[in-house]
């Protein structure tokens, strides 16, 4: 297992099996988010509170998911970088780093998109989105000193480093904009009562959670494919592969 | 490893009473931005004392990140951050040392300077106790986290800009706290839970952020 | 402080990249106790790059480095056996002579007698200017600040990235008798230099980076 892992590690090998992932994980993604997106904009029951508005907690949520997850994902990547000094984990690290901005960044959107007709309007300080701002300023920060350093090798290290303090600090970063928020403002019950949503509209939300996940493993595959052969463009491995077919 | 730490802060103190001249310079900086806000808001004294726990700490947040930068810079052109790893030392303790005395320099006068700050944004009298505590508290907290953003990004182009935009985030839990507390001061309502939880995350930075230091040295270093 | 027992630092196979350009590779050497290495090269060869990750401050790219038969990555003790000068020399320049090497020694571990410290500021012919800030000294002066600072540290093994720069030619000869000094105790010394050091060829071992 760990030779596997080990194995797996080294640039050229990971190319090689990653290659033969990439249209399962592509068909995958395509037939959940048709699925998903079906089940969720058409066939579920519209709210009798927010009307059809609410289903754009199809996007909002897992996206919202996702950028916590992707986050984890990449601290986690930057201590095996940090610890091992593999070359692949750093790669996850910078990818992850722009992945997640997205995932962020959607939620943000579509959290904005949805508050214009729920609470009247497109921003307020409500705790949720107020820790989604700043992850995604915790993003900024990781993508910002990862290309301010002109080693790409040194620089991931760096971004690790960072993406390491910030998952430390990000439990501590939520509770005190939950405590912060209590202190501010009355709780917005009409998205913390999400346990109680009904099955019908609760499964395709899980099916597209689920889509979200297996799109960020496409996505996360081929941008580390793309980095691999730009960082070993020197190397005879990546020259055959790109002349020799 | 105790007299390591000692001298270690002797010598940081020492190097800075030698270059004296720039110690007032976070100092001035906080004054005249907190000047701006009654300039740029409005005087009004219900308004200002409303505002002040926040202003008193957004600014503290921005001196702090301003005078960071200075924790590494010189060891790093002189070549002392390489010694600092061939100690028979642990080099978190020198770190712990090194961010020691810079909190002396910078942090210990904000302590002076802000029952000033409280007079000119007109915070009550009951709150300025409270006010204080929190900057005593608080203050080492931003140090250590900002040594961290400082250890990493030494040495590169715009170093200044990049240090805000890596460490001003992981500071919001200090701004929240502390100005939460003064707020409450103000406003009479208890506030020991505010400091109670500063407290806990200045353990917390003084326990993990040398190791985060230590390791954000060394990749700068190579 | 001086220990009797033989160590041996060997490399295997070293390799460095910076960013996308290799900087060496295929490095082997092995010395003991006694005896010298000097890394030769053109500029930009990797000299300072392979001291530093003599120094375990960088790893190699590819490759092994081993003290007295253990990886150096992870060893902590091997960090404590080593003098490091590197192109900035680790002076202060706003502390004199006497408390930059006060201060240093202290900083590393060894507690030295003041008067000790005075005698080998005499020695790098620093004892006039022992209270003045290294600030105003110039830099071959600055430089023997450094040296002064590997005499009182008492480390095993000696990494000196060119230490001969801005020194005058009097110096320099005096400075070559403390490195044998260093060896006949038993010391172990790896040097860049542009300039030829007179060391016994007994002692001497030569690496060319820029082959």
């Amino acid at each position: 297992m760990w030779q596997w892992f080990h194995k797996l590690s080294t640039p050229k090998y990971y190319y090689q099996w990653s290659g033969k992932w990439l249209p399962w994980l592509a068909g995958l993604t395509i037939i959940l988010f048709a699925i998903g997106l079906y089940w969720g904009l058409l066939v579920a029951p519209t709210d009798y509170q927010q009307g059809e508005s609410y289903r754009i907690i199809y996007i909002h949520v897992p996206a919202a998911w996702m950028s916590m997850f992707v986050y984890v994902v990449m601290a986690c990547a930057g201590f095996v970088a940090l610890v091992w000094k593999t070359k692949l984990s750093e790669i996850v690290v910078s990818e992850c780093a722009v992945i997640g901005a997205v995932f962020t960044a959607i939620a943000l959107i579509t959290g904005m998109l949805w508050g214009k007709p729920t609470w009247g309007t497109y921003w307020t300080w409500d705790a949720r989105l107020t820790s989604e701002l700043i992850l995604l300023f915790l993003y900024f920060g990781v993508i910002a000193i990862y290309s301010s350093i002109e080693d790409k090798r040194v620089a991931a290290k760096a971004a690790s480093m960072l993406a390491i303090v910030g998952v430390v600090n990000i439990p501590i970063i939520h509770f005190s904009v939950n405590w912060w928020n209590s202190l501010h403002q009355p709780n917005m019950d009409i998205i913390s009562d999400k346990p109680s949503m009904d099955p019908s509209m609760l499964w395709p939300l899980l099916v597209m959670a689920v889509a979200f996940k297996v799109y960020f493993g496409w996505v996360l595959f081929m941008r580390i494919r793309n980095e691999i052969i730009s960082r070993e463009r020197a190397t005879k491995w990546v020259k055959e592969l790109v002349v020799g077919r | 490893m105790f007299s390591a730490l000692i001298t270690i802060i002797r010598r940081d103190l020492l190097v800075a009473f030698r270059r004296r001249a720039e110690l007032m310079n976070p100092i001035l900086f906080y004054v005249i931005v907190v000047t701006l806000f009654p300039l740029g808001v409005s005087p009004d004294k219900e308004f200002l004392s409303q505002l002040a726990p926040g202003v008193v700490w957004v600014t503290a947040l921005l001196a702090a990140l301003i005078s960071m930068e200075s924790i590494f810079r010189q060891d790093f052109d002189d070549g002392s951050v390489e010694q600092l790893f061939l100690s028979q030392h642990p080099p978190t303790v020198l770190i712990l040392g090194k961010v020691i005395a810079h909190w002396l320099i910078t942090g210990l006068p904000m302590l002076i300077i802000v029952p000033l700050m409280a007079l000119l944004l007109y915070i009550p009298q009951q709150a300025i106790p409270t006010l204080f505590i929190t900057v005593l508290i608080g203050t080492p907290i931003l140090s250590l986290i900002g040594a961290i953003g400082v250890a990493l990004t030494a040495g590169l182009r715009g170093g200044g800009v990049l240090l805000g935009l890596l460490v001003l985030p992981l500071y919001i839990p200090v701004l929240i706290f502390a100005s939460g507390a003064v707020s409450a001061a103000i406003t009479g309502l208890p506030y020991s839970g505010h400091v109670a939880l500063l407290g806990a995350g200045l353990i917390l930075a003084l326990i993990l952020a040398p190791l985060a230091i230590s390791a954000s040295l060394k990749i700068s270093m190579s | 402080m001086r220990t009797q027992e033989v160590s041996v630092l060997s490399a295997h196979d070293l390799k460095c990249v910076k960013g996308s350009t290799e900087l060496f590779s295929n490095i082997h050497f092995e010395i003991r106790s006694g005896e010298a290495l000097v890394v030769e090269g053109s500029n930009g060869s990797g000299k300072t790059s392979l001291l530093r990750i003599l120094c375990n401050y960088n790893s190699p790219a590819e490759g092994q480095i081993t003290w007295n038969d253990e990886k150096i990555d992870g060893h902590e003790s091997y960090q404590q056996q080593i003098s490091y000068i590197g192109h900035a020399s680790g002076v202060k320049l706003d502390l004199t002579v006497l408390e930059n090497l006060v201060f240093a020694q202290r900083l590393v571990g060894t507690d030295r007698q003041e008067s000790e410290i005075k005698e080998i500021i005499r020695a790098v012919g620093l004892f006039k200017q022992r209270n003045i800030l290294a600030r105003k000294l110039s830099a071959g002066q600055k430089r023997r600040v450094a040296l002064a600072r590997l005499q009182l540290e008492e480390r095993q093994l000696w990494i000196l990235d060119e230490p001969l720069t801005a020194l005058d030619k009097d110096f320099v000869t005096e400075f070559e008798s403390v490195l044998k000094n260093h060896l006949d105790q038993n010391g172990m010394l790896i040097v860049t230099t542009h300039r030829e050091l007179l060391l016994p060829e007994a002692q001497l071992k030569r690496i060319n980076l820029s082959r």
